[in-house]
């Protein structure tokens, strides 16, 4: 075999070697959305909450958590505890503008969808731990096995439409909770 | 020179060096003093009027109401006590909407400081209450909002007058309220009326105020509840002595 020839194998190989990395990288790349996407969707359908059955097929009201007891932390603290998976609804009055008729519509959706919520006060609010994660309100919480899971964001453009309707809350906590 | 007279020249020299260096260290102390509260007037006057971000509308729910996303609740403490500002909260001392109805206060309950109350119904009509606190005020009020030319119109021949006096055009305004939709209105009501709105802040509502300059008005006293409405600067619009437009 010439130099000449030898040389001319040794490029044909490194492309080959070349074109093989290109083409694994791509095939990985692919493999590895696809995937990603499947336990997205996987994930979305398992972030779907499901409640206690207490809280569920009721009369629908607020069950006001600063009527239950002197220490709404306390209260809270002890749903917690036991790990249950329940809903508030972190109120806060508005006196103007789109919001204000929030609350209608959450006390509506709960009353045709047989569903309880815990209820407190923004004078209460402060002093539980759902402030640490929730700073403004109106905004209804979601606990999953005791812990926060999704709330409404009353500062995001993302849930405004959640909060504007009927519908767009509806949609949202339908979309959150298993019922 | 004999030894006495070399004695005295010694001493003069000794005391004339003393009252040299006692007025020396006089004048070093009064320097020290003045450039002292030099610096410090210096650093307050810079941090009474520092720049000021333009006003930005939050995101959410929150920017509809029109509050500011730099300067609220949250921040509203590093920019109070400016000369350069006036402050106003918006609420009426005890609403005529009953607040209580949706989880709030009809009462004003507390305040920060700084904060003078102007309420909005008095300057206009709020829009859009929930149904729920019912009519609201129907008192007399400075204007009127005529919705078809979607313009504000004086119902008094000094209303502007008393508008720019209690929102002096030249300052930076600061508006507070419950939950900050007073305080949109009041903005909205001032820019339409011809006042700069990069000027006007929506700082939000008292109820998100989670700072150092709270100032209750709601206490109990002997077990009752009392609202403490001595401790705000009100402006008061006695529209017996106005005259119609």
């Amino acid at each position: 075999m010439t130099k000449k020839s030898e040389r001319k194998n040794n490029s044909k190989l490194i492309i080959f070697s070349i074109l093989t990395l290109v083409f694994l990288i791509t095939l990985g790349v692919v493999g590895f959305s696809l995937l990603k996407n499947s336990e997205k969707q996987t994930t979305s359908s398992d972030e779907q909450i499901s409640l206690n059955s207490e809280y569920l097929n009721t009369d629908g009201k607020q069950i006001e958590i600063s009527k239950q007891t002197e220490n709404t932390e306390d209260f809270l603290q002890n749903l917690i505890t036991e790990e249950k998976s329940f809903v508030v609804y972190a109120s806060l009055p508005i006196c103007s503008g789109e919001t204000a008729e929030f609350k209608e519509y959450v006390l509506r959706f709960q009353k045709e969808n047989k569903i309880s919520f815990y209820y407190l006060t923004s004078d209460y609010v402060k002093d539980t731990s759902i402030y640490e994660t929730v700073k403004y309100f109106p905004s209804v919480i979601i606990y999953d096995k005791g812990k926060i899971v999704k709330y409404l964001r009353f500062d995001s453009d993302e849930d405004k439409d959640f909060y504007r309707s009927y519908d767009g809350f509806s949609k949202w906590f339908k979309a959150n909770v298993k019922l | 020179m004999n030894k006495k007279t070399a004695s005295n020249e010694c001493s003069m020299a000794l005391s004339g060096f003393k009252i040299f260096s006692v007025i020396a260290f006089g004048v070093a102390i009064i320097l020290f003093i003045a450039i002292a509260s030099y610096k410090a007037m210096d650093t307050k006057l810079s941090n009474e009027l520092s720049a000021l971000p333009l006003p930005e509308v939050s995101e959410g729910m929150r920017g509809t109401m029109g509050i500011d996303k730099n300067i609220n609740e949250t921040t509203i403490d590093n920019y109070l006590g400016r000369s350069d500002a006036v402050y106003r909260d918006m609420r009426m001392l005890i609403d005529d909407a009953d607040y209580k109805a949706i989880d709030g206060d009809s009462y004003l309950s507390g305040i920060v400081e700084g904060f003078e109350v102007i309420p909005l119904p008095f300057l206009t009509y709020p829009e859009g209450l929930p149904e729920a606190v019912g009519k609201g005020y129907s008192g007399k009020t400075l204007f009127s909002y005529d919705k078809e030319n979607d313009k504000y119109v004086a119902n008094y021949k000094e209303s502007m007058q008393v508008l720019e006096d209690i929102f002096p055009k030249d300052k930076i305004i600061f508006l507070m309220c419950g939950g900050g939709g007073y305080a949109g209105m009041t903005k909205n009501l001032l820019v339409k009326l011809g006042w700069d709105k990069e000027k006007i802040y929506n700082v939000g509502g008292y109820w998100y105020y989670d700072g150092e300059h709270k100032t209750p008005i709601k206490m109990t006293i002997d077990g009752v509840e009392t609202y403490a409405f001595w401790r705000l600067n009100y402006h008061n619009i006695d529209f017996s002595v106005l005259h119609e437009a």
